[in-house]
C-alpha cells in the first residue's frame, strides 16, 4: 500500500472516529438534558408534602382541594422512578397551583413564614424547571443539527440516529390567559 | 425612580445655593490663576530684559519660561484639585442621597481588588487603583460602584549593538471605568458570564459560533434562544441549567435594552450569587470642568443623569423582585 493510499485511510478513520463521537456526544448531552428536567421535576414534587402540611392547618376545611392533591400524591408516588408523563406532570402542577391560589383568601396562611418560604421554592423550581426545559430544547436542537447536516447525517443514517422532539406546549397552554 | 422635574425640584430647593457658592469659588480661583500667569509673564518678560541687558546667553530664557509654566501648573492644579474636592464633598453626596437615601459615597475609596477579581471578567491586575465608591442599599438590594483603573504590566528586554541589555516595562489597560455589583434576587451556583460578541458580528453567525464553542477558558458556550441578545453577547457558564436560569428570556431583553441605553460594550458575571458589570468609560462622571460654569442646571443635570443610569441598573435589570427563596 504506498503513503497516499495509508494516508487517505487514515484521514477517512479518523473523521469516521470524529464523526461517531460527536453524535454518540449530542444524544448524550440530550439523555442528560432530560435526566436534569425529571430531577427538577421531582424536586417540585417534593414540595407537594411541605405545602400539605402547611395547608392544612390553615385551611383544614377546604378538602376537595387538599384531597385532590392528596390522591394525586399516592396515584403518581409508583410512577416517579420510571418517569412522569407531561399530562401527570401538568395534573400535580394543577393541583398545586389550585391550593396556592385559594390560599390568597386565608390572610393568617399567606402571611405564615413556611408558606412564604414554599411560594418562594415553588417560584425558584418552576423556574429551573423552565430552565432545565430550555437546555432540554437546545440539546435537542444541537443533535437534530448533527443529523440532518451533512456529513453527520450519513454517519446518523448509519448508526440509525433519529430526529428528537423538543418540548412543546399544547394548543390550550399557547391561548392568551384571561384573569377573571 | 427620579423624574426630570424631580430633579429640576431637588436643584432649586437643596442645592442651587451650593452651586451658587462652588461657581463664585471657581470664579475667584480661576481670577487668581489669570494674575499669577499674568505675574509670571511679566517676570519671564523682565527676566529676558534683564538678560539682554546683561548680555546673559538668550538660552537662559527657555528654562525660565518653562519654570514659569510648571509653576503655573502646579499652581493650577492644586485649585483644580480644591475645586474637585469641594464638589464631591457638597454635591455629589447630595445628589446620590436624593437619587436613593440608602447609598453612600466615599470620594477617595473604590471597589475591592478581591471583588474584582472574584467577577472572573478581567485577568488579575498588578496595578489596581479607583476613586467615587458609591455603595449601599437600594430597598431590597446591596449595591456598589466606583470608578476602577486596572492595568498589567509586561517586560521587554532589548539588546542593543554593544551587547548591553535594557529592560523595559510597560504597562496595559485591563478595564478602565465603571465597575458595578450587585445582590442578584436569586440563588445560584456556578459561573456565568455575558461577554460583548465580536466574533460573530466579523465571522458570522456559524463560523463565529464555531469559534466560540472552541474557547474553553470561560467554561461551556451557552447558546441562548433571544436572537437580539445573541447579537450583542456571547455567554459563557459552568452549567448550562444554572446560566438559563439566570437568563431568562425577560432578563435577556432587559440586558439588550440596557446596553442600549448605556450606549456602550458592557460585560457582566454571574458569580457567588450577585452580578457584576463593567462598563467601559473615559468619561470620569464625577469630575466637575474646572474651566466651565458650573451652576447650570445642564450642567449638573449630566451628573444626575449618569449616577441616575447606574444606579437605575438595579430597576432595569428588576433586582428588587424578591419572589423566589433570596
Amino acid at each position: 500500500m504506498d503513503f497516499t493510499s495509508l494516508l487517505i485511510s487514515s484521514i477517512s478513520i479518523l473523521a469516521i472516529i470524529i464523526m461517531v463521537n460527536i453524535l454518540i456526544s449530542r444524544k448524550n448531552r440530550v439523555d442528560m438534558a432530560y435526566a436534569t428536567v425529571d430531577a427538577m421535576l421531582k424536586k417540585r414534587y417534593d414540595l407537594i408534602p411541605n405545602l400539605l402540611t402547611v395547608a392544612q392547618k390553615y385551611m383544614g376545611h377546604e378538602k376537595l382541594v387538599l384531597s385532590t392533591l392528596t390522591s394525586l400524591r399516592t396515584r403518581h408516588a409508583c410512577m416517579l422512578n420510571d418517569g412522569m408523563s407531561m399530562a401527570e406532570d401538568k395534573e400535580i402542577l394543577q393541583a398545586m397551583k389550585g391550593i396556592m391560589a385559594v390560599a390568597e383568601s386565608y390572610p393568617a396562611l399567606r402571611a405564615s413564614e413556611n408558606f412564604l418560604h414554599l411560594q418562594g421554592s415553588l417560584n425558584e423550581v418552576e423556574e429551573q424547571i423552565s430552565a432545565a426545559r430550555r437546555a432540554y430544547n437546545a440539546a435537542v436542537t444541537d443533535y437534530n443539527n448533527a443529523i440532518e447536516m451533512l456529513p453527520l447525517s450519513l454517519m446518523a443514517w448509519i448508526m440509525n440516529y433519529r430526529r428528537k422532539p423538543i418540548f412543546e406546549i399544547t394548543e390550550d397552554e399557547r391561548r392568551p390567559v384571561v384573569l377573571l | 425612580m427620579k423624574t426630570v422635574s424631580d430633579f429640576q425640584a431637588f436643584y432649586s430647593n437643596e442645592i442651587r445655593e451650593t452651586m451658587r457658592s462652588l461657581e463664585r469659588y471657581r470664579k475667584g480661583a480661576l481670577f487668581c490663576l489669570l494674575k499669577t500667569g499674568i505675574l509670571l509673564a511679566f517676570m519671564c518678560v523682565a527676566l529676558g530684559i534683564y538678560f539682554r541687558v546683561r548680555t546673559v546667553p538668550g538660552a537662559w530664557n527657555f528654562p525660565v519660561v518653562i519654570l514659569a509654566l510648571i509653576i503655573w501648573a502646579v499652581y493650577c492644579d492644586r485649585h483644580r484639585k480644591t475645586f474637585t474636592h469641594r464638589f464631591k464633598a457638597l454635591v455629589i453626596p447630595e445628589m446620590i442621597r436624593f437619587i436613593h437615601p440608602g447609598l453612600f459615597y466615599l470620594p477617595d475609596s473604590y471597589t475591592g481588588i478581591d471583588e474584582f477579581k472574584g467577577s472572573g471578567l478581567f485577568r488579575s491586575p498588578d496595578s489596581y487603583t479607583g476613586k467615587d465608591h458609591v455603595f449601599g442599599c437600594m430597598d431590597r438590594t446591596n449595591i456598589s460602584f466606583s470608578i476602577v483603573d486596572a492595568q498589567y504590566r509586561t517586560e521587554e528586554t532589548h539588546t542593543d549593538n554593544d551587547g548591553n541589555t535594557r529592560t523595559e516595562e510597560r504597562w496595559h489597560i485591563i478595564f478602565r471605568g465603571i465597575f458595578f455589583s450587585a445582590d442578584f434576587n436569586k440563588w445560584f451556583t456556578g459561573y456565568t458570564c455575558v461577554l460583548p460578541d465580536r466574533t460573530k458580528k466579523i465571522f458570522g453567525y456559524t463560523i463565529g459560533s464555531f469559534f466560540q464553542s472552541m474557547s474553553r477558558s470561560r467554561g461551556q458556550l451557552i447558546k441562548l434562544e433571544d436572537p437580539e441578545f445573541n447579537g450583542h453577547f456571547v455567554v459563557y457558564g459552568s452549567d448550562q441549567v444554572t446560566a438559563r436560569y439566570i437568563l431568562t428570556p425577560g432578563l435577556m431583553k432587559r440586558l439588550v435594552d440596557l446596553r442600549q441605553k448605556i450606549g456602550c460594550r458592557i460585560s457582566l458575571s454571574f458569580s457567588g450569587t450577585r452580578v457584576y458589570i463593567a462598563i467601559p468609560t473615559r468619561y470620569d462622571i464625577f469630575e466637575p470642568r474646572f474651566f466651565r460654569k458650573i451652576n447650570d442646571p445642564k450642567v449638573v443635570f449630566t451628573y444626575f443623569y449618569y449616577l441616575h443610569l447606574i444606579t437605575g441598573i438595579v430597576e432595569d435589570l428588576n433586582l428588587n423582585t424578591r419572589i423566589w427563596n433570596k
